[in-house]
């Protein structure tokens, strides 16, 4: 059980208690001590909790579709899967907002981004899945699976939309995670299955087969262009909490924006060499038949011998 | 009065709300059960054998004050598989008493002539039980009411939402010699009463 869980049902039954002892008569002597006794225990379990907490990231993953029976089961092996890939996704895509994937091999196993499932999601059917932390502090920060859910679910949200909404809904995760997902909606696809994906307020379904298959076809590799591209100009400046870098081109007016590569190590130094020409390097992205580019910044060298 | 059977712990180390072994019997939770059967099934450790001798001397000294008339819900770890689960020892036993007043005697009274015998932390050091109270003749049914689903509720399922069942023994001087009898039988190392 989790803490907050934990404090929930302790706040629950400190409130009856309360009731009760207000109701009962005077004279009721005995029962008064014990449900007293009973109260202070719940007053210390409480205390112990370091209460109030925060709760756990938790989300709901359900399926319809060919593997699902109603809302009574869903075959194995087909729930088995889509939820490996679905955690495989989710993980990609949270761990590639901190750091550079590899286009191959194992994902990095972090802890932060482990799913556990907790319970039975019945409508549709699927599961309940939320954070394994035991002990959490208040606070209102997003935990890194929080943001990793929710850009998942922006994700697969602008993937039925346009081409621009889906280059931007893209342009912080990393060509691997963009594959990680694309590999879970295929599996759906393949199965004839959709999925509807709730987290707090927000959610997101697909309507049906076809609609997952043209999810599936736009988060391909060949629906999404990457190329590496060179351009010389100058750096106006860098915000190093959102990392996000503005430059312009040569000596023209145009100025493109977009994320600074967890690679590159040391951004700030943008900021100390305003001005100063510089050659960069860039992931340029761009989807379906829009003509519309994200960038990523993967390196640069300032020139006149001064980096 | 036609007593239940204690059905064997479930997978989880835990006693089923309902006899899974005989689902059509009458038996459920609370199962209506002796002590002494509770001695000879529980009885297994000499923690729990302790924890027993705690709970007959707690029944003995509530029988001294004029509580004679009533029954106990018996609960927590002590009735799981805590060993195998946890791999630890039970602390206590997890007790409520729904006790009757005799006609002519208060609870002030009653508590003046044994103040140790309510106060819940000196309950647990000195007899290993949890114990609390629910008066039934205090004439006010919708709290009695209360009080039972209050505690029902909190005893017939784990905070993780898991089922369970709880036993129920009958407040009587008379089983409690028998039952002190097999308690010291197990705690001298003998075979059989």
């Amino acid at each position: 059980m989790t803490t907050i869980q934990q404090y929930d049902y302790l706040q629950a039954e400190l409130s009856t208690l309360n009731k009760m002892l207000t109701m009962l008569p005077e004279s009721s002597l005995i029962e008064r001590m014990s449900l007293e006794a009973r109260r202070n225990n719940v007053e210390k379990a409480l205390a112990s909790l370091e209460g109030p907490v925060r709760q756990p990231a938790r989300f709901s993953l359900t399926f319809r579709g060919a593997p699902i029976f109603g809302n009574h089961g869903v075959q194995a092996d087909f729930g088995g899967f889509a939820l490996k890939k679905f955690a495989d996704a989710v993980r990609a895509i949270g761990t590639s907002q901190t750091e550079t994937l590899g286009s191959r091999g194992a994902l990095p196993n972090r802890e932060e981004y482990k799913l556990l499932i907790t319970g039975i999601a019945r409508g549709s059917f699927g599961f309940v899945i939320e954070e394994p932390s035991e002990n959490y502090k208040l606070t209102k920060e997003f935990s890194p699976l929080e943001s990793a859910i929710h850009t998942t679910m922006s994700i697969l949200k602008a993937s039925v939309e346009t081409d621009e909404e889906l280059n931007e809904a893209l342009s912080e995760s990393d060509p691997r995670a963009i594959k990680e997902l694309h590999d879970f909606v295929r599996y759906l696809a393949d199965n004839e299955a959709v999925c509807t994906l709730q987290s707090g307020r927000d959610s997101f379904s697909f309507s049906d087969v076809g609609q997952i298959r043209q999810s599936e076809k736009r988060l391909s590799e060949d629906n999404i262009r990457e190329e590496d591209v060179t351009f010389t100009g100058v750096f106006l400046g860098y915000l190093p909490n959102k990392r996000i870098f503005e430059f312009r081109k040569g000596d023209s007016d145009e100025v493109i924006s977009g994320r600074v590569d967890s690679s590159i190590e040391d951004a700030g130094k943008i900021n100390r060499q305003l001005d100063q020409r510089v050659i960069i390097h860039l992931l340029e992205r761009s989807v379906g038949m829009s003509k519309h580019h994200t960038y990523t910044l993967t390196g640069f060298e300032f020139m006149d011998g001064v980096e | 009065m036609e007593r239940d059977a204690i059905p064997p712990w479930n997978s989880d180390g835990v006693i089923p709300p309902v006899n899974m072994h005989d689902p059509i019997s009458h038996d459920r939770s609370p199962y209506s059960i002796s002590l002494t059967d509770i001695i000879l099934r529980f009885g297994i450790t000499p923690r729990r054998q302790a924890i027993l001798k705690g709970l007959l001397e707690f029944r003995s000294a509530l029988y001294t004050v004029g509580i004679i008339k009533g029954f106990q819900w018996i609960d927590g770890s002590f009735l799981e598989d805590i060993e195998r689960i946890e791999e630890r020892d039970p602390e206590d036993i997890d007790l409520v008493t729904f006790f009757h007043i005799p006609d002519g005697v208060t609870e002030e009274g009653i508590i003046g002539s044994a103040p140790g015998l309510f106060n819940h932390e000196s309950l647990k050091s000195k007899y290993h039980v949890d114990a609390y109270f629910v008066r039934l003749n205090a004439g006010a049914p919708e709290i009695l009411v209360d009080s039972a689903a209050y505690w029902y509720s909190l005893w017939s399922h784990r905070r993780d939402g898991q089922w369970k069942g709880f036993l129920q023994i009958d407040l009587s001087n008379n089983d409690d010699t028998v039952a002190q009898r097999n308690l010291d039988e197990l705690m001298g190392g003998g075979d059989s009463v």
